[in-house]
């Protein structure tokens, strides 16, 4: 079952860590993930209608909406969580790099190493911080045992954590900070090297200072990855975000760069949404 | 005149049937104390004097004054433990099996239903069965092991009921991450559920062990024996248990033995309360060490 080293899905080239200021051209851009014509449905309750939408390299793209709207629901079907909750019915395409995600020959697992996943409320493992980090890459035979210290010391420094917690390996995860559990979850998922990291709300439990500190990692982090992040906090999203995906009741209201989506929105709705008259 | 005084005497009356209430619930509280109580003060008066090392180490004998529990006392011991070899893996197997793998259909919902009535079976159905299939079925004779067998037929919808409910309190927070993680259902639960849920499985498996510790009817009817004069060297020797040689002695019209059976009881006692004493230590120790 434990395979060494599989090949990728789509072979492609890491790319190169851009060191400019700013958000990137949108022109070298490629879309990794893509939703075309996609509904969820939990029984017979339908979370997500007909959306299409493309998530670029190397970009942060936010879904954003009033609570229910199927915001979370969407971000799980990129990497087939939905289908651990139990009833849930998906119909549509969901492309990873041009690959049908539920296709019949498509293994979940291998799904879930490329696209990673951090939740809403911090999820530590009741284990050491280390292990916390390193049990990714272990079950999935991505190091070698001797290989895990320096695998586990880089995702927490990519993380922005190692620094506080370098000396203290060993400690329980849950008796770090809740800012500090989250940044462990976030280091969690960087130690499989994922391609895409999904985020649902991942600020929504932490103090105003953790919340900052985990947006300026996002910004680290895109140079690296392809980030989708879930919130309802419009400031954060039009803070983090390159693109922004408004939905409402399961529609798909709005999909664009995020300062035509916050500064000139094309719908009524969303306008109504982005200037706080709503939601 | 004071808005916050004595009330009228409708709401006298309310108070006075709240404290009635108090004490209905208090004096059922007592009733159950007090029997207990009567019972363990008859038991101690008659049998600890009898309680002593000649009487752990010696074989049943006609004379009262020789006579002891060593037998019975290591027959019960080789029952839990074989009873727990044989009803743990099947049982937490089962559970597991439940709680992760089980789709949510009719047939599941069928068998967890026939599963608590399971556990509400008279014991002695159980022994009938294990004579039927154990004793006779499997040729095993009136051994350790037919005993072992049912009894572990019997503890198995407890240890199922408990472990289930072990499971189900380890956070699915603890799955989501691991499934994000790309582990297979199997890494998930082996490196995570199971570990969060050992300290309520394993308090379930000591309370039904207990039960099983207790039991005398399916015994009877597998074929322990009254009187062993030496020590089970294998499963399938023949066996007596604490329950079987207390009930032996009862059944005797002398009166020294009926304090036999008295000290036999107050070591059964002992050995049931080390037991549940341990299942609420781990308990307690589990929710103290427990970060979510």
């Amino acid at each position: 079952m434990v395979a060494a080293h599989d090949a990728p899905l789509v072979p492609r080239p890491r790319p190169e860590i851009e060191r400019s200021e700013g958000r990137m051209e949108p022109v070298a851009a490629t879309p990794v993930l893509e939703a075309k014509g996609v509904s969820i449905a939990y029984g017979e309750k339908v979370a997500v209608r007909e959306v299409s939408l493309q998530f670029l390299e190397n970009r942060i793209t936010a879904i954003i909406g009033p609570s229910g709207c199927g915001k979370s629901t969407l971000l799980r079907a990129f990497n087939r969580m939905n289908e651990l909750i139990g009833d849930v019915h998906t119909t549509g395409n969901f492309l990873y790099r041009g690959e049908d995600i539920y296709s019949r020959d498509v293994d979940p697992v291998q799904v879930r190493r490329r696209i990673g996943m951090v939740f809403q409320k911090p999820n530590p493992f009741p284990r050491s911080i280390f292990q916390n980090v390193a049990w990714g890459p272990a079950i999935n035979g991505l190091a070698l045992k001797s290989e895990l210290p320096a695998r586990v010391e880089e995702a927490l420094r990519m993380a922005a954590l190692w620094d506080e917690v370098k000396d203290r390996l060993d400690d329980s995860g849950f008796s770090l900070s809740g800012g500090q559990q989250q940044r462990l979850c976030i280091a969690r998922t960087l130690a499989m090297e994922p391609d895409v990291i999904l985020l649902d709300e991942p600020a929504s439990a932490l103090d105003p200072v953790s919340t900052a500190a985990i947006e300026d990692l996002l910004f680290e982090l895109k140079k690296r990855y392809t980030i989708v992040i879930v919130t309802h906090n419009m400031q954060q999203a039009a803070r983090v975000s390159d693109f922004t995906a408004f939905l409402e009741s399961g529609k798909l209201v709005e999909f664009g760069e995020t300062d035509q989506v916050f500064t000139r929105p094309r719908q009524k709705r969303t306008e109504d949404y982005v200037t706080g008259r709503f939601g | 005149m004071s808005l916050l005084g004595h009330g009228s005497e409708a709401l006298r009356a309310r108070h006075r049937r709240a404290a009635f209430f108090r004490l209905f619930c208090a004096a059922m509280t007592a009733f159950g104390m007090v029997v207990l109580v009567v019972l363990l003060t008859r038991i101690w008066r008659e049998g600890h004097a009898w309680v002593d090392w000649q009487f752990l180490s010696s074989f049943p004998s006609r004379k009262p004054e020789l006579a002891g529990i060593l037998s019975a006392l290591v027959g019960t011991a080789w029952l839990v433990v074989l009873t727990a070899l044989v009803s743990v893996p099947l049982g937490v197997g089962s559970a597991v099996y439940l709680e992760e793998y089980a789709p949510n259909n009719r047939w599941t919902r069928f068998l967890e239903v026939n599963l608590a009535n399971l556990a509400g079976v008279p014991s002695i159905i159980y022994g009938i069965l294990g004579l039927a299939v154990f004793v006779r079925g499997f040729g095993l004779g009136r051994s350790l092991l037919a005993g072992s067998l049912t009894l572990s037929l019997l503890v198995l919808p407890v240890i199922i009921v408990a472990s289930r409910e072990a499971i189900r309190t380890v956070p699915a927070s603890f799955r989501h991450a691991a499934y994000a993680l790309g582990a297979t259902r199997r890494q998930a639960v082996v490196h995570h559920v199971l570990p969060a849920a050992i300290p309520g499985i394993l308090t379930g498996v000591i309370l039904a062990l207990s039960r099983a510790i207790g039991e005398t009817a399916p015994l009877v009817v597998v074929g322990a024996f009254g009187y062993v004069a030496f020590v089970p060297a294998g499963v399938l020797d023949d066996f007596t248990a604490l329950p079987i040689q207390i009930y032996n002695w009862t059944a005797r019209p002398q009166e020294e033995f009926h304090a036999l059976a008295a000290a036999g009881i107050l070591v059964l006692l002992a050995v049931l309360m080390l037991m549940n004493a341990t299942a609420v230590w781990i308990r307690q120790r589990a929710r103290r060490n427990r970060p979510w």
